[in-house]
């Protein structure tokens, strides 16, 4: 059948041979047309929605890459609001769905969403999740302070209707 | 030549079995490239099993068809011969257990084997793929124990060290 000393030596090669087939497959996955991202399943998931700071929310908006969008209600928009973004208000639901829909082209444009409403607040992620859940699959990032910061630093803001 | 002979000769290695590894082999280089050609969906076919944590299936994603193709190409040319028959021999063992847990579950998803369903071969997983791979791990394992393979680099790089000596 097969002695000691002949198996260790087939279970090298075939070691030898298995992760060399890995080391390819990861050489091929670099220049693949299709090429695949080497993270599980759940993390995928759960990094659809990312806190970032305001400085890096400042950053994307310097570099006019983000689309915020203010989860807060209609008057609170309209008191003060980061320059350019447009309200998609967590309450009450019907209208959520309404706006969501008026700005799907919007939404769906190469920007990135940038979602914020008060410190403390969960709208923006229960906001961030519709609109993943309307089939959006880049990443959904969430101011984790709120507009306040942004305002106290004198940041652009913008206010009325 | 009787019949004793001639089981004798198959075991040790005639032309049968030089047939069926080449056979074999390149089954594995047809299946392997149409993976290679879409690792995501082979990564979707392994996590349907519902036997490979999250964090692995990537991995396994990446490794298995590359190995497909580098079992076939030893397989088909002879070369490596015993580690690739008994890698081979391997994977046909697992992929039966894995069929047959799923089946056990009472599942029904396409195996994403050999790429049959492009034939129109249905390869939903069934008792008919497992015995299926059951008669190929029996095949890789008569390769694996051949004593001499006809149609191989090993045997033509053998005769070419033997005129030397």
């Amino acid at each position: 059948m097969i002695d000691p000393a002949e198996y260790k030596g087939l279970v090298r090669q075939s070691a030898v041979i298995i992760i060399a087939a890995f080391l390819l497959g990861l050489a091929i996955n670099v220049f693949h047309p299709k090429g695949f991202v080497l993270v599980g399943r759940e993390s995928l998931e759960r990094k659809k929605i990312v806190g970032i700071t305001t400085d890096e929310a400042k950053h994307k908006f310097d570099r006019s890459s983000g689309l915020f969008i203010d989860t807060r209600d209609g008057d609170d928009f309209a008191a003060g609001r980061i320059r350019g973004a447009i309200n998609v208000p967590a309450h009450p639901e019907s209208l959520t769905m309404i706006k969501l829909k008026e700005y799907f082209d919007t939404i769906s444009s190469p920007q990135e969403l940038v979602l914020y409403c008060d410190a403390g607040c969960d709208s923006s992620e229960s906001i961030a999740a519709k609109i993943i859940g309307l089939g959006y699959s880049r990443n959904v990032y969430v101011l984790k302070d709120g507009m306040k910061p942004w305002v106290d630093r004198g940041f652009p803001v913008d206010n009325g209707r | 030549m009787d019949l004793r002979s001639a089981a004798k000769s198959f075991l040790y290695g005639n032309r049968t079995i030089a047939l069926l590894r080449m056979l074999l082999g390149a089954m594995f280089l047809y299946s392997g490239y149409f993976k290679v050609l879409d690792f995501a969906s082979f990564a979707r076919t392994i996590d349907l099993y519902g036997l490979v944590p999250g964090v692995v299936i990537p991995f396994a994603a990446l490794t298995i068809p590359v190995l497909e193709l580098i079992l076939g190409l030893f397989l088909v040319t002879g070369y490596q011969v015993r580690p690739a028959s008994f890698i081979s021999l391997l994977m046909m063992l697992v992929f039966s257990a894995a069929i047959s847990i799923n089946l056990a579950r009472g599942k029904t998803f396409d195996c994403g084997c050999f790429e049959l369903g492009r034939f129109g071969i249905s390869e939903d997983i069934s008792y008919r793929l497992v015995l299926r791979d059951l008669a190929m791990a029996v095949v890789f394992y008569l390769v694996f124990n051949a004593k001499r393979h006809f149609y191989s680099l090993e045997n033509l790089i053998e005769k070419r060290r033997l005129r030397h000596v």
